[in-house]
């Protein structure tokens, strides 16, 4: 109430007001299939159009004497119809022809609030820290809105106060509250990644080991494979204690800007809390072999939660002129670092049944055994870990330019395993090294060591990021991509050992890359067009090869604003 | 300072090069604070003429500049502190960047002029002047960087008007002696002792004699402008 009298009183004295916006129009074609899942759950992403969508943006802005609003709004048309249920669905405008809104900022502002240098902000807004391009592991106030993979760094707008002050100039510190936390927004492919059953979410490598042979006992000897059903997510209670909170104080020395920051809250990306298995009995075959059939399914239920972190951040970007001061033609090269020392609460994992009756096998409800001394396994640990980007970008004349990162850490990836602890590493596939004889000894002695093979990769992964533009008259063909430059670790077993081998990420199992070619062209008054593709490369395992990515695609899209 | 040593230094400086600049730069700045509002035409060879609306606010050598239009550059805001520290916040990123040298060389924003052409609020502390010549009318100085300052510019002819000490053309020269770009300060307009160009041209050489003419349809000086406005913090306002 008191913030609608000041923006009234402000419209009163008379305002600054700004309107724009753009309209949007992005079509998008996958080109290939990709094969997910089992024929029990089959998950494959089919090749054709993945997106048919016009965005209207509306962005106003009011600016008073001494206060201020701002609506960023996009109302989205999805251009596919809802899936229709009946002739019921066809008299339905909104399952023909649905839409949503996206706000990406609401708020009121207050300036110089009783003291000169002191703002106010207060609703949906967009709290950006961090110096990297696209990639900053210390903004953390803001979920990540990972909906469009064209849009990536983009996020999601919430609700929060910000405070800033600026006793000089040059120097600033913000304070913003989130009071009721948003998680990420993830791809439609997400789901997909239902279909890794064998990606075992939790640290202790023995008792994955026991559960994947117990699991392929199940499936090849009992007929009973195990698909995960469901993933729930459970957000934080929204309570005071559950408020985010974000302090960054920023300035420049000389000709280098510099930020620490302070985050508290949580990870906008889940972690697997329990877990629950039914049986289902139920016969069926392979549409495609009716040889293949089992009799049941092994549905598993998982519930996922947001793990507290903290992240403490350091910034800086400016230049460096160490080879100007070689030769003048050479301009100093612009340099960007963000350092987050992020500190993680442990998350365990409960595992749990119900009466499961596999014929020669019962496990009675309850709660499954983890032979962990009374300990519940660990799905993120509390070991502090750290994420950070750094960049150089350069011109070369008026035509090319180009931005190199090395990023330690995409937004998905958190928790200590980096590529320096591999004993820490995140399982992305797994199965039977040996014949059903051998797993069934293996299942029943609770042993799985000498039975299972594992496919890993860091739990916070490195990546070569390579972007240019190259500009000619009203062009740009834009050329960008993502190396993962670690790789992929095969674990085996081997006589009575396991053998680790390293894919590194030259080689065809550990080779994972995304490349994004785009092609521009701006016809002036506002009006653009663009082409380009999405491409995703890798084997399933790895990275960007994962079919929950959503594999490959085609996109045009063209945009006016005004 | 004494009398007689003040009228020494004036002696000696009255007619050097490095005086006249000076008093070329005072004359660009005499004001507290300028505000212009700038149509702005881009012509390349061969391609279609392009517009845009932007506006200036000026502080010593801070400026702020906001683009009006067309709309994929609506909204966009670009803050020089110095000559050497600039930042930009475009609106698709939500975002504030520094801008690095090495995109001075880059035309802003499609226009002839480079970032380094409109971040040079005073030439004197960049550059050392000398006499070339004058006439009745104008002053003919060659600008060459001092030591330690970075530019593009191997050296510049400027040619300063008498009548209000304003430029009245500046052609810009690379180390190879080759004639990069040629600007105008066209319509000089006075509002009390406070003197402007309000039509600026640039010709760049370089790019087949695009050119990109600044026209001022509004301006005002002292208005009292805030010398906040002239923060990065400014430049995050209204994100």
């Amino acid at each position: 109430m008191h913030w609608s009298l000041l923006t009234v009183a402000a419209l009163a004295a008379g305002p600054e007001m700004e309107v724009g916006g753009s309209l949007t129009t992005d079509i998008r074609y996958r080109p290939f299939g990709m094969e997910a899942g089992h024929w029990y759950q089959d998950l494959s992403l089919e090749p054709g159009f993945t997106r048919n969508q016009n965005t209207l943006n509306l962005l106003g802005r009011v600016r008073g004497d001494g206060v201020g609003a701002v609506v960023d709004l996009d109302l989205v048309y999805l251009g596919f119809s809802e899936e229709l249920a009946g002739l019921d669905d066809l008299t339905r405008r909104e399952q023909l022809d649905p839409f949503r809104f996206e706000a990406h900022s609401a708020y009121v502002e207050a300036r110089n609030l009783g003291l000169k240098g002191l703002d106010l902000r207060f609703g949906q807004q967009l709290v950006q820290f961090g110096a990297g391009d696209q990639f900053n592991p210390t903004n953390n106030l803001n979920a990540d809105d990972l909906e469009d993979p064209l849009r990536f760094g983009d996020q999601l707008g919430n609700i929060m106060v910000r405070m800033d002050y600026s006793p000089r100039g040059n120097w600033t510190g913000t304070v913003a509250v989130v009071p009721v936390f948003k998680p990420a927004l993830l791809p439609a492919t997400a789901p997909v990644g239902f279909a890794s059953t064998a990606a075992l979410p939790w640290e202790e490598p023995a008792l994955r080991w026991r559960v994947h042979s117990e699991q392929a006992l199940a499936r090849d000897a009992l007929g009973y494979p195990t698909i995960v059903a469901t993933a729930t997510p459970q957000l934080p209670d929204p309570t005071l204690e559950n408020m985010q909170v974000g302090v960054n104080v920023g300035g420049y020395v000389g000709l280098h800007d510099v930020a620490l920051s302070y985050y508290r809250g949580f990870s906008d990306f889940p972690v697997a809390a329990a877990n629950h298995t039914t049986a289902v009995a139920g016969q069926q075959c392979n549409p495609d072999d009716p040889e293949d059939c089992i009799d049941g399914l092994l549905m598993t239920e998982a519930t996922l939660v947001y793990p507290r972190i903290q992240v403490l951040g350091l910034n800086a970007s400016g230049e460096i002129g160490l080879l100007n001061r070689l030769t003048p033609r050479i301009l100093p090269i612009g340099y960007r670092a963000e350092v987050a020392l992020v500190f993680p609460e442990r998350q365990v994992l409960k595992i749990t049944q119900d009466d499961l009756d596999l014929g020669f096998i019962q496990y009675p409800a309850g709660e499954y055994d983890y032979q962990l001394d009374g300990e519940l396994p660990t799905s993120l640990s509390d070991q502090p870990f750290l994420k950070w980007v750094l960049g150089l970008d350069y011109s070369f004349g008026r035509h090319v330019y180009l931005n190199v990162q090395w990023v330690h850490g995409l937004p998905d990836e958190n928790g200590a395993g980096a590529f320096w602890q591999p004993d820490q590493w995140v399982v992305r596939d797994a199965g039977m090294d040996t014949d059903l004889a051998d797993t069934t000894a293996c299942a029943l002695n609770e042993d799985g060591e000498l039975c299972t093979w594992e496919v890993s990769r860091p739990r916070v992964g490195d990546y070569l990021v390579m972007g240019t533009d190259l500009m000619w008259g009203d062009n740009t063909l834009r050329l960008f991509g993502i190396w993962d430059m670690v790789g992929l670790a095969e674990e085996h077993v081997e006589g009575n050992e396991r053998v680790r081998t390293r894919h590194g990420p030259l080689s065809r199992e550990g080779f994972s890359a995304v490349l994004y070619p785009e092609f521009m062209h701006n016809f002036g008054n506002g009006l653009e067009l663009g082409a380009g593709a999405l491409i995703l490369l890798g084997q399933p395992a790895s990275k960007f090869g994962d079919p929950a990515g959503g594999g490959t695609q085609l996109f045009a899209r063209g945009k006016y604003s005004f | 300072m004494t009398l007689l040593s003040a009228l020494i230094l004036t002696t000696v400086h009255a007619g050097s090069g490095d005086a006249i600049l000076e008093r070329m730069d005072q004359a660009m700045t005499r004001g507290t604070d300028y505000t212009f509002r700038y149509e702005a035409t881009t012509q390349d060879p061969g391609r279609k003429a392009r517009t845009m609306a932007f506006s200036v606010e000026l502080m010593g050598d801070r400026r702020l500049v906001q683009f009006e239009a067309p709309g994929d550059v609506k909204g966009t805001r670009v803050l020089v502190l110095e000559r050497n520290q600039m930042y930009v916040y475009v609106p698709a990123y939500r975002k504030v960047r520094r801008v690095a040298s090495h995109v001075t060389e880059q035309g802003f924003m499609g226009t002839t002029f480079s970032h380094e052409d409109i971040s040079t609020a005073r030439y004197a502390p960049a550059f050392d002047a000398e006499l070339l010549g004058e006439t009745h009318e104008v002053w003919r100085l060659k600008l060459t960087p001092r030591p330690g300052v970075e530019t593009p510019y191997a050296h510049i002819e400027a040619v300063i008007v008498k009548a209000d000490e304003l430029p009245g053309e500046m052609k810009y020269f690379n180390a190879s002696g080759e004639l990069l770009k040629t600007q105008t300060f066209e319509d000089h307009a006075c509002q009390d002792e406070i003197c402007v160009p309000t039509t600026l041209k640039m010709v760049d050489h370089s790019r087949g004699d695009a050119w990109t003419t600044l026209a001022c349809s509004d301006w005002s000086a002292n208005s009292g402008l805030d010398p906040t406005r002239f923060s990065v913090r400014e430049l995050q306002r209204g994100q």
